[in-house]
């Protein structure tokens, strides 16, 4: 899929870890991984929203669009 | 009725005919076994057909019975013809080859049905394995309208042949298939599903 997750880039940036985001947002360790593994089909609004608030960034820092 | 206990009775049936349909081979395979060895008891087991070609108008349900005899213009009756032990050993084993792989042809619908009952009783119905019972399901009676369609027993003196086409299995054969396309949507839905996040 041309769209990137750049998840693990913002954690490393906040020095934060996988499992205490997915604690913060109320997702589980399993689906966390499944978007930073690019398997996920579709994000919900609400999680994105979380995601957003919890790295203090903005949508377009986690998502990219690769051509190709 | 609760979900939980309908397809608990669903299994239950599913079982109690695949336990029938083994019984029923078994019995099969005696009576075959039977004939053979046991000839002279089956002498005066008659088998009566009309000798008269008869033929329905409507379309579906289509009954086509044929019976002649080998030796034109004797004066054989039926009964001297289309006696049991005069079928032939050939046309008995063809008959009793058809009648095993229609148990076992049903044995496995009955067997793929009990599959797909026990996942929906598990909240997960719609699986890939799933579609691929229900694709399995619509072959098999395909090859079962196919066996039981047509039949044709060649006795020493004489040979009956019948077709029969009915709309029953043609409807099973459809819904089997669209079951099958309705699963896939159901499948492809659900990993949408459970890929959100």
């Amino acid at each position: 899929m041309p769209i990137v997750i750049n998840l693990d880039v913002m954690l490393a940036k906040r020095k934060m870890r996988s499992k205490e985001l997915a604690e913060i947002i109320g997702i589980t360790t399993a689906n966390l991984s499944i978007l930073k593994s690019g398997k996920a089909k579709a994000v919900r609004f609400s999680t994105l929203e979380a995601i957003c608030k919890a790295l203090e960034c903005q949508p377009a820092d986690i998502l990219e669009y690769i051509e190709g | 009725m609760t979900k939980n206990r309908l397809l608990n009775i669903a299994v239950v049936i599913c079982k109690t005919l695949k336990i029938t349909y083994i019984l029923a081979f078994i019995a099969t395979t005696f009576i075959f076994i039977h004939i053979q060895t046991n000839n002279s008891q089956y002498a005066d087991k008659i088998l009566s057909f009309n000798s008269t070609t008869n033929k329905s108008t409507s379309v579906l349900p289509f009954h086509y019975t044929s019976t002649n005899k080998w030796k034109e213009g004797t004066s054989l009756k039926d009964e001297e013809v289309y006696t049991t032990t005069k079928i032939t050993t050939f046309s008995l084993y063809i008959i009793y080859l058809k009648y095993v792989l229609i148990l076992i042809l049903i044995y496995f619908c009955a067997n793929e049905f009990q599959s797909i009952v026990q996942t929906t009783k598990r909240y997960k119905p719609f699986l890939k394995n799933n579609v691929k019972s229900f694709r399995r399901i619509g072959k098999y009676l395909i090859i079962y309208y196919v066996l039981t369609s047509y039949s044709i027993i060649h006795y020493q003196e004489g040979g009956f042949s019948t077709l029969s086409l009915s709309l029953g299995p043609l409807i099973l054969i459809l819904i089997s298939f669209i079951m099958a396309e309705i699963f896939k949507e159901g499948n492809a839905l659900m990993e949408e599903n459970e890929l959100t996040v």
